[in-house]
């Protein structure tokens, strides 16, 4: 076993996502936490924009939950500079997911032991009903986020994971609902099977079992340029990456929305 | 704590937008750091400067802007009005003659607490004008609004259940009175504290207030037993608690106390007989990691000479910084320096030796000769550097000494300034330049891991300093590099900070301030006591605006601040700051000292001379007994 991640390390949704995007990386981000002129361009100020903007939603969609008055909530996306908040904000009020139940727990972390290791979700909102578990995520794509893509995405497995394991839900079915800010009656919704439940336990632990047995050397860059677009290290491996690649657009924006 | 306040600001700032404290109450909040803040205050007291305010204070201007700051922060974190700072100040001088050197007589220095008066509340006003959140801010915003709002309360209240809350000691008063409000509905709470701790009370730490903690615990336990330190250093630290002065055998001091058999005169050779001792005691089996250098002030050339030394033996060396000077990176010089350049709309071209050094840090073939030869071709009359030349307009008898490479490099450097988009954000032209240029290999900054983090650092400070700025819709992108470069020269940015309490280098000697070490709370074997007659060991900072013991909860109003409370001060300073030190000892104390001191001058402070009489006292008792 490898011995050079940190000590106590954390594995998320984040850092997982990240080692899948390239493993080269995930080592200068987490291992060695190597700051790096990232490089910026116009692309990145709408990438800065759009990270402000959908922190800024869900902190008001917190707020609401934790019981502050709507319209108070709405004063304030309409003073944000950034006119998409307040339609989102709007949206989302309208929206079913607004509803006011006993039991949600807004921007909720919950952690898990898998293995001996520490398995992190941050849940935007964690509804935990007696006959039901409902995890709720929101999205700020520019573009409708693909079905397939999701299901298969590091995030569902380890949400839908540790919402299981650390509620002691063998028997409460858990499902699991994308809601786009930009596409609000088109929320994607996951009902996960017991089989289903199994499968992204073994895919997370393999997956965490590959980091811990790899070498420092084993650490490699990826071989897919589409991952290096956003990456702060591209200079690091004298690498420039495919320029509009949505995917890796919305990986890095996802990556930075947890992580900040 | 207080990043919980400025988490819990920003997640809460609808509820205080509500009160309508601000006069935009739904915008975002700005909060300010340290530097930002200096910067806002910066624009407040210039304009007061301007009109004859502040006249009778000798201060460089970011001490001006840190001691308001600090009034600021102290009523926050006390618990007092902003708006009385002045009458308190003013109440508790006594007009005596140490502070008339700063003030040239009374009535000047009245009007400098009223000119304090007027800054801080001129900076406040100008805050809620435009959502800017300093500390002070904060601090009253969360006590005084959030900690008092039910839907807020009901929240905090449901995140923890149980509260382990250390160094008590080291928090400001309304740290303990949130503490103790707290733990009232927690299914547990665990205080600790140290009794000789309150290092930092020059910063507003109230161990008094942090020990009345405990008479609301259900449970106090006290534990006194030294598990460190050898019963002869055990001596020394009950010595120095004991009034009147307490003799100790020879034989106990000198087990405790290290001193030289003849003192060097000057303090390179003192520097050198203290890395001789260290290779001693490592040659010897003693782990550099159990060894620490410590002066109450580090300055650079001492870390760098004894790095030097002691890397040079072999022995591998560690030096804690909470910040890095800015001015002193050379990375961090070289990419402003060329920013300078590319945008002339700043009209604060570098001088002729700053761009040499950035031309021959970027250029590692271009030493510094060469760069002069090249520049002097395009300095102005004030030996300002406006432009870089190109290298065809040169002289032949010059150009003919740049090497064909070197010359191709400088091109490359001087083509892609010329070029570069004078209205681009100053971070994004500090990103292109690195990967363009600068990381490119035959360049300065190629396949440096440093020169990266440094660039890195660099960036990320613009971004923090741009972050409350950029709210305001004037502020284009060449205003903010503007701001920032213009900033960094006046001093107002003076660190790039690195994360808390980092440590550089592997595992080795530690070369520490006093204070930093004190806080690690980390024993080692041998402690070098450094600098022993300077009375960095125990004054406090000379500030003359503001008084970190009078503007405290503990002081009784209407009382005088006077010399015999300052005499009474440094003896209680010196004596907790040694006290901390050995109970952080498990072996002993190295005395170091040099006739003359690191500055060149004879000092005799408190520490030397109490170690003098230990000493005398301990001999004369040895000879006659």
């Amino acid at each position: 076993m490898s011995e050079i991640l940190p000590r106590g390390f954390v594995f998320s949704q984040s850092n997982l996502q990240a080692f899948q995007n390239c493993r080269f990386s995930f080592m200068l981000r987490y291992i060695r936490k190597l700051p790096w002129p990232s490089p910026l361009s116009a692309r990145s100020a709408s990438f800065e924009l759009d990270q402000a903007a959908g922190s800024m939603l869900h902190s008001l969609i917190h707020q609401y939950f934790l019981g502050i008055d709507a319209e108070l909530l709405r004063s304030c996306a309409e003073a944000f500079p950034d006119a998409r908040v307040s339609r989102w904000l709007e949206r989302f009020l309208a929206s079913p997911y607004s509803e006011i139940l006993p039991n949600q727990y807004p921007e909720h972390s919950q952690q898990i032991a898998l293995g001996g290791n520490l398995l992190l979700a941050k849940f935007d909102l964690l509804h935990l009903d007696d006959d039901a578990i409902q995890i709720c995520d929101w999205k700020t794509s520019r573009i409708l986020l693909n079905r397939v893509r999701l299901q298969n995405r590091i995030q569902t497995m380890v949400y839908a994971l540790v919402a299981v394991s650390a509620n002691d839900s063998k028997t409460r079915p858990v499902s699991m609902y994308y809601w786009e800010a930009d596409f609000p009656d088109n929320p994607i919704i996951f009902e996960f099977s017991p089989q289903q439940l199994i499968d992204f336990r073994k895919t997370i632990t393999n997956l965490i079992h590959t980091i811990k047995s790899l070498s420092p050397d084993e650490f490699i860059r990826t071989t897919n340029l589409n991952h290096c677009s956003y990456c702060e290290y591209q200079t690091y491996c004298s690498r420039v990456g495919i320029p509009k690649d949505e995917q890796a657009y919305q990986d890095w924006l996802e990556i930075g929305l947890l992580e900040n | 704590m207080s990043s919980i306040i400025r988490r819990m600001i920003a997640l809460f700032w609808t509820l205080i937008a509500g009160h309508k404290v601000f006069q935009h109450p739904f915008e975002p909040p700005r909060f300010l750091t340290l530097e930002t803040a200096q910067y806002y205050m910066a624009q407040i007291v210039d304009p007061l400067i301007d009109r004859g305010h502040f006249a009778a204070i000798t201060l460089t201007r970011n001490r001006l802007f840190s001691q308001l700051l600090d009034n600021l922060n102290k009523s926050a974190i006390v618990g007092f009005p902003h708006t009385t700072l002045a009458r308190r100040l003013k109440t508790a001088w006594n007009g005596d003659a140490s502070q008339l050197v700063v003030y040239d007589d009374v009535q000047l220095a009245v009007n400098a607490y009223d000119d304090v008066q007027l800054a801080v509340n001129a900076f406040r006003a100008y805050c809620l004008e435009n959502n800017l959140l300093d500390f002070s801010l904060q601090v009253e915003l969360f006590c005084g609004i959030l900690w008092q709002n039910n839907t807020f309360q009901k929240y905090f209240q449901t995140q923890y259940q149980h509260l382990i809350y250390d160094n008590a000691e080291e928090d400001p008063p309304y740290v303990h009175d949130i503490v103790k409000s707290w733990t009232k509905n927690l299914e547990s709470s665990l205080v600790i504290m140290d009794e000789g701790g309150g290092l930092r009370s020059f910063l507003g730490a109230d161990p008094i207030s942090a020990s009345a903690l405990s008479t609301t615990a259900d449970i106090a336990l006290r534990f006194d037993q030294n598990f460190v330190s050898p019963p002869p250093i055990q001596a020394v630290i009950e010595q120095i608690s004991s009034t009147p002065f307490q003799k100790l055998p020879l034989s106990t001091l000198s087990a405790a106390l290290l001193i030289p058999q003849a003192q060097p005169r000057f303090f390179p050779e003192l520097l050198y007989n203290v890395c001789q001792e260290i290779s001693e005691l490592v040659q010897n089996g003693t782990p550099a990691h159990e060894i620490a250098v410590l002066s109450p002030f580090l300055s650079d050339p001492l870390v760098f000479e004894l790095s030097r030394r002691l890397g040079k033996a072999g022995i591998p060396v560690q030096t804690l910084r909470p910040s890095l000077a800015l001015n002193a990176n050379p990375h961090v010089q070289t990419v402003l320096t060329l920013a300078s350049l590319a945008y002339p709309a700043w009209q604060m071209p570098p001088d002729l030796f700053q761009t040499q050094a950035a031309l021959s840090i970027a250029i590692p073939r271009l030493d510094p000769l060469r760069s002069h030869l090249l520049l002097k071709q395009a300095i102005s009359d004030d030996n300002r550097v406006t432009t870089l030349p190109l290298i065809e307009d040169l002289p032949e008898e010059i150009s003919v000494r740049i090497p064909q490479d070197v010359a191709h490099r400088y091109e490359t450097l001087r083509s892609w300034l010329a070029s570069s988009d004078p209205d681009e954000p100053l971070d994004y032209f500090i990103s292109r330049l690195f990967s363009d240029v600068l990381s490119q290999p035959g360049f300065g900054f190629a396949e440096s891991q440093l020169a990266g983090e440094d660039t890195a650092r660099l960036i990320e400070s613009y971004q923090k300093f741009k972050l409350p700025l950029s709210a305001d819709p004037q502020a284009d992108a060449s205003f903010l590099g503007k701001e920032y470069y213009r900033s960094l020269r006046q001093g107002l940015l003076s660190a790039l900070y690195l994360p808390d309490d980092e440590i550089v280098g592997e595992p080795g000697v530690l070369i520490s301030p006093v204070m930093t070490f004190l806080m690690q709370n980390r024993p080692v074997r041998h402690q070098f006591w450094l600098n022993l007659g300077s009375k960095g060991w125990y004054e406090r900072l000379e500030q003359p605006l503001t008084h970190p013991y009078v503007l405290n909860r503990q002081w009784q109003s209407g009382k005088k601040w006077t010399t015999d409370n300052e005499v009474e001060l440094a003896h209680f300073n010196l004596q907790r700051t040694l006290s901390g030190l050995l109970l952080r000892c498990s072996g002993q104390v190295h005395l170091c000292s040099s006739t003359y001191s690191e500055g060149g001058t004879e000092e005799r402070g408190l520490l030397l001379t109490w170690a003098q009489n230990l000493f005398r006292s301990a001999l004369r008792e040895d000879q006659n007994g």
